[in-house]
């Protein structure tokens, strides 16, 4: 299989090879000591790795580190991938842990720290969602919405939800991989994103309202 | 035939369609008669073609060359670690060591009293 796929390569049909050769056979080819086969995986998921842990995070910098260090452990515990099984899981399931344990560490700084209010996430998970008549009739609160006000409410989602909802609608996993990407049931997997998706809209709802307040406001 | 908290409360799995064939039709059935439920589906449809639109980033350009130097740097680590391997340098001391104070109790002794008490 090997030789084949450097057949490929030889032949010049890099990109061609690239989109043809699996990311299991490039593990497997790393595995043999192959570090371009490395490289390759890397081209292919960084920017997406990258993407995923910023939207949990909130922060670049933060989310560029986090990237390389998933892309390190990949690196270094290459050995224990196990052939045949799919590799983009797996490093989800790497980033995934290291960002939300940046999360928790940054819970546990602000707890000790007396500069900075505590709002964790788990306070906005108090939020309690609007009477649906506040709502309707044709509240249109997404279609006002630009990219900063959807970024803001998906910071307000406790991570629990908005990991699977950022794997859900981001990543486009379904159920039985955000379960193994997440390590919990696939019925957490669903009631998950059933919450999520009702914060995220309440979040959409209440930005939408104070950013009309505001807007009121300045008219005064 | 469900109600509307039930169809409501499945609506994302609906959209995921993660549900059942039957729980599928019957939500089908619901959304073609009620229009509450119909604007749900389509809140929730905006909600996540608003996340789907979310402009993508990308790595820095140095991103894969601090990679390599922090794989370089830790793989350093792990090497010098292993050259000061604690476990190989004490384990052979320690028997060494052992060695040296069992080797008299074991080995028989010229000097035993079984010869002292033999000479007259």
């Amino acid at each position: 299989m090997t030789e084949v796929l450097n057949g490929r390569d030889r032949k010049g049909n890099q990109d061609l090879g690239n989109k043809m050769v699996t990311d299991d056979h490039l593990m497997c080819r790393f595995q043999e000591g192959d570090e371009s086969a490395f490289k390759r995986l890397l081209e292919r998921y960084q920017d997406r790795i990258m993407n995923y842990v910023f939207r949990i995070v909130g922060d670049y910098d933060t989310a560029v580190d986090i990237t390389q260090e998933a892309f390190i452990r990949v690196y270094m515990n290459a050995g224990r991938y196990l052939p045949g099984s799919r590799f983009a899981p797996w490093l989800y399931r790497i980033a995934s842990n290291l960002a939300i344990n940046e999360i928790r560490r940054r819970k546990r700084w602000r707890f000790f720290s007396f500069d900075e209010p505590i709002n964790s996430d788990e306070k906005s998970m108090t939020f309690e969602l609007p009477d649906e008549s506040i709502l309707s009739p044709e509240a249109n609160i997404i279609q006002k919405e630009d990219v900063e006000s959807v970024e803001q409410a998906l910071e307000k989602i406790p991570v629990k939800y908005r990991t699977p909802l950022i794997l859900r609608e981001i990543e486009g996993y379904d159920y039985e991989e955000i379960s193994k990407i997440l390590n919990i049931p696939r019925g957490t997997v669903k009631s998950r994103l059933n919450r999520g998706r009702s914060l995220l809209k309440t979040a959409l709802y209440r930005q939408d309202k104070s950013q009309q307040t505001a807007f009121s406001l300045k008219e005064e | 035939m469900m109600n509307c908290s039930k169809v409501q409360e499945n609506l994302s799995a609906f959209l995921d369609n993660e549900l059942t064939a039957s729980d599928m039709t019957a939500i089908k059935a619901h959304l073609i008669r009620c229009s509450e439920c119909r604007q749900e589906r389509d809140r929730l449809e905006k909600i996540g073609s608003s996340l789907r639109s979310l402009p993508p980033l990308q790595v820095p350009p140095e991103f894969e060359y601090q990679l390599f130097a922090r794989i370089k740097s830790q793989t350093t680590q792990i090497g010098s670690k292993r050259l000061i391997n604690w476990k190989t340098v004490l384990v052979p001391i320690c028997t060494l060591v052992l060695g040296i104070i069992i080797s008299p109790l074991l080995i028989p002794n010229s000097d035993s009293p079984t010869t002292v008490a033999e000479t007259p």
